[in-house]
């Protein structure tokens, strides 16, 4: 009998918590349905996806403001800074009474061991520091770096990749200890637990120096939800405040949803085919210019992005600082392909190019067949090699097996324009990232007083590189299509959404619920 | 018997090593690099080359391989490329989820199976029999992945009696965390009367549960009716019936017992075939077991964590085998135990 009432009570509590799915998360509580788990928890290493939640976990010294705010930079846990006129020395004033979540203080001590650990380990992004000699400790809270060359150690400061500050006493229990889901932050948010592939829990840290008298989330949860389908469902049905890398095909159904709010703002993120400089046939420039005429640049956005895409204007996207924004724009036109390929002098019959792409990405599936169709139009045959990233890369990194044309998704790793030109373009011994195996030695040259300038000048510098991306063009060292957008879907009760493309997270301390 | 044992158990040393071997050649020969994913999106040359050193591929691949099995002698799987953690505490966390899932599935298809399959059979051609042959045929034909999701779509997007996904609810976890003992969390739960924690996973595992039950359903309902048809035409059937023992008693005593050693086969075999399909069922339910951490890893060719899949899949399966024909010389005395008699 006894048995027998536990079964019923089980049941009549089921039935009740079962009442609870498709009912929204509670006041004081966001949840927030993330695609992966977290990769690594260590400060000095993430360089993924895990960023999202870490941003409210730990900072940086500098914060990039968001697009449209009068100053590219705000104060972060450094309250001002200054540089010598020569760009080689940088001071930074750090702010008093911030504690570390372990209770110890952020302090001049514990900014010079962060960035020291970060360098030192040489993981994740540690290279942003390159021009750093070494980093000296004026007073407790004044802490001087001194560089190498010029740099602009304010923007690398507010990276989202290698620019933790965090609590000296904690990080030194090694990296094993963050992987088992411990932080050393000084956030809004600590972590409270992590269920390994389930969820992490971030709860409020109580003596966070920016207080907690506005409107919060006491807690955040973010939830692993690796099918997409289930994702829409979940905040179709207010089961998820958030959801991240909604299908695009799902967003048409999700903004007719009622409390559903799809935001599709601009990211950094953006897409090009590196075109082989070096490989017959495109090492001809003809060549190459009459690839960037046959691509049908508003049909790619259009159809195949489903317009969640701008058509792109050169290398860096349009809403990152130094972009040119007075380059040509691009066209398609096939009467002008062909008549580049005629110019070219190359026999029809040798007119056989290769494009690899990653294969599982539908989008650049598309937009092969679509150059395909476009080219066979014009005598010219493309084959398609869709593989794994890791090994087309493998491949275009080789003059012997790289293909003509080479998918590429690029952004950058601290708000900078020559991160897509040096990561790209800049000539490179033994190819990296540089598949279009292009070498130009003004570019090089340009590139290098760039780099220089950022840490004197940034309107000089700014200058350098719209130059740069002239000369790339010109070059037509890629086929430059898309500047992505993010998609950022979410209830509607869910107010104080800043979106910041510098940061792929979003900043969970400036999230309430109406 | 002992002798036996450790025949089957050498074999099981063959079939691991042999097993082992084919992974890791196909998943070292297949085009790709690694190192790239070992160090993140946008490595320097630095990075690469420390990777491809650390990692031991700068190494011949028979070097490599005996370099794993001696590593795995000593229980080391290596580490994951993509989550950067030891393979065998990333399958310590997981296996419990999706051996929880399989087991309750099993039950559900043993315990609504075998009646349905005996009633079947003594209502032969009748309207019963026709409507469980429905069902069965209906369970073997529809592909799992339209079926969960079909269930998603009623159960929790029309009528949200159950919920989506995932194990348990985040609220609960958070609220009553469940002490780990089994790692199965019904188990947990009621081992530890967390009774909320024990609603919710219960809530969660019936959709999951339901779509990998439903074919081995269907394969234990047919097998359960053709074998209890054979028995049932056998003379001790009749003679019983005819000493005036009760028809219950004939069919669940006599008759079941003798038709089990076909059911018991087939039960062993889709244990391994559910384990399989785990590797659907979980990425529909975002289950956080072995079968959503195999196809990330498969997807992202993450070496290591296939390899420690394939080697406990392969474990489980080899060992269940023995079980079963262990069970075999429970349910019918008549096999003969090897090594007694000749």
């Amino acid at each position: 009998m006894k048995q027998r009432l536990s079964i019923f009570v089980i049941l009549i509590v089921g039935l009740f918590s079962s009442t609870a799915y498709g009912a929204g998360g509670s006041k004081d509580t966001l949840l927030w349905a993330a695609y992966g788990d977290i990769k690594d928890w260590d400060p000095s290493i993430a360089f993924s996806m895990e960023v999202v939640m870490l941003r409210s976990v730990y900072e940086t010294l500098v914060t990039y403001n968001p697009p449209g705010s009068k100053e590219i930079l705000s104060p972060g846990l450094a309250t001002s800074w200054s540089k010598s006129k020569d760009g080689l020395t940088w001071t930074f004033k750090l702010r008093k009474g911030v504690k570390f979540h372990d209770g110890t203080p952020m302090n001049a001590e514990a900014v010079k061991y962060s960035i020291d650990r970060t360098i030192k380990m040489k993981k994740g992004a540690y290279y942003i520091w390159s021009a750093v000699k070494e980093i000296q400790v004026v007073d407790a809270h004044t802490v001087k770096f001194l560089l190498k060359d010029p740099a602009p150690i304010d923007l690398i400061a507010s990276s989202q990749y290698g620019a933790f500050i965090f609590s000296p006493a904690a990080a030194k229990k090694g990296t094993d200890w963050f992987m088992q889901g411990n932080d050393a932050g000084s956030g809004p948010y600590k972590i409270e637990s992590w269920e390994k592939s389930q969820q992490t829990v971030l709860t409020r840290f109580d003596d966070y120096w920016k207080g907690w008298s506005g409107k919060h989330f006491k807690r955040v949860v973010i939830k692993v939800v690796l099918e997409k389908s289930t994702q829409v469902q979940m905040i179709k049905s207010g089961e998820a405040d958030f959801a991240s890398l909604t299908p695009v095909d799902a967003l048409p159904s999700l903004r007719k949803s009622p409390g559903v709010e799809v935001l599709t703002p601009d990211s950094w993120m953006n897409s090009s085919f590196l075109i082989n400089t070096r490989k017959f046939p495109t090492d001809n420039l003809k060549i190459r210019q009459a690839l960037a005429y046959a691509w049908n640049y508003d049909a790619v956005v259009d159809s195949i992005y489903n317009g969640m895409a701008k058509v792109a204007l050169g290398p860096v996207p349009q809403t990152m600082w130094g972009h040119n924004a007075d380059l040509p724009k691009p066209e398609f036109n096939l009467t002008k392909a062909a008549q580049l390929i005629k110019e070219s002098g190359i026999p029809k019959n040798k007119l056989k190019m290769t494009i690899a792409y990653i294969g599982t990405s539908q989008e650049y599936e598309n937009c092969a067949q679509l150059l395909q169709a476009n080219l066979a139009q014009i005598g010219v045959e493309l084959e398609l090699k869709p593989g794994p990233w890791g090994a087309i890369w493998k491949q275009a990194k080789s003059l012997d097996t790289a293909p003509n044309l080479q998918s590429m998704t690029w952004w950058p790793t601290y708000p900078t324009p020559n991160d897509w030109l040096i990561g790209m373009f800049k000539t490179e011994k033994m190819a990296l990232f540089n598949l279009s195996h292009y070498s130009n030695p003004r570019v090089d040259q340009l590139l290098e007083e760039g780099v220089r300038m950022e840490g004197i000048d940034q309107k000089a510098a700014s200058k350098i590189y719209q130059e740069v991306q002239q000369l790339i063009v010109d070059d037509a060292a890629a086929i430059f299509y898309a500047d992505i957008l993010t998609r950022s879907v979410k209830r509607t009760s869910v107010k104080g959404l800043v979106i910041n493309p510098a940061y792929a997270g979003v900043d969970y301390y400036q999230l309430y619920r109406e | 018997m002992k002798k036996y044992l450790l025949k089957r158990l050498a074999f099981i040393v063959f079939v691991l090593l042999g097993v082992s071997i084919i992974t890791f050649v196909i998943s070292h020969v297949i085009p790709g690099s690694p190192e790239a994913m070992w160090v993140g999106s946008k490595p320097t040359q630095e990075q690469l080359d420390a990777a491809i050193k650390e990692l031991g591929l700068d190494r011949p691949l028979p070097i490599q391989y005996l370099n794993y099995v001696k590593n795995l002698a000593m229980g080391d799987l290596g580490v994951s490329l993509r989550t950067r953690r030891k393979v065998s505490e990333e399958l310590n966390r997981r296996w419990a989820a999706t051996f929880e899932l399989v087991s309750v599935s099993m039950l559900i298809a043993l315990i609504l199976g075998l009646p349905i399959g005996v009633l079947s059979a003594t209502h032969k051609d009748k309207p019963l029999d026709h409507t469980s042959r429905l069902f069965s045929i209906s369970g073997v034909a529809m592909p799992v992945f339209w079926l969960g999701m079909t269930l998603q779509l009623f159960l929790h997007g029309g009528l949200k009696i159950l919920p989506l996904q995932g194990r348990i609810d985040s609220q609960v976890l958070i609220d009553h965390p469940i002490n780990r003992i089994t790692g199965f969390y019904l188990l947990d739960s009621l081992l530890t009367s967390n009774w909320p924690a024990l609603a919710s996973s219960l809530m969660h595992m019936i959709m999951p549960a339901m779509t990998m039950s439903f074919a081995c359903l269907a394969i234990v309902t047919r097998m359960s009716r053709s074998s209890m048809l054979e028995v049932l035409k056998e003379d001790y059937i009749e003679t019983s019936m005819a000493y005036g023992v009760s028809r219950v008693s004939v069919l669940y005593k006599y008759a079941l017992k003798n038709a089990l050693i076909p059911t018991v086969t087939v039960v062993g075999l889709n244990y391994g075939l559910m384990l399989g399909g785990s590797f659907m069922i979980e990425s529909i339910f975002d289950w956080p077991g072995l079968g959503r951490f195999a196809v990330l890893s498969i997807q992202t060719n993450d070496f290591p964590a296939i390899m420690g899949v394939t080697i406990l899949f392969a474990l489980t399966y080899v060992i269940l085998n023995l079980v079963i024909d262990l069970i075999y010389f429970l349910i019918d005395p008549r096999i003969q135990r090897p090594g007694e008699g000749t």
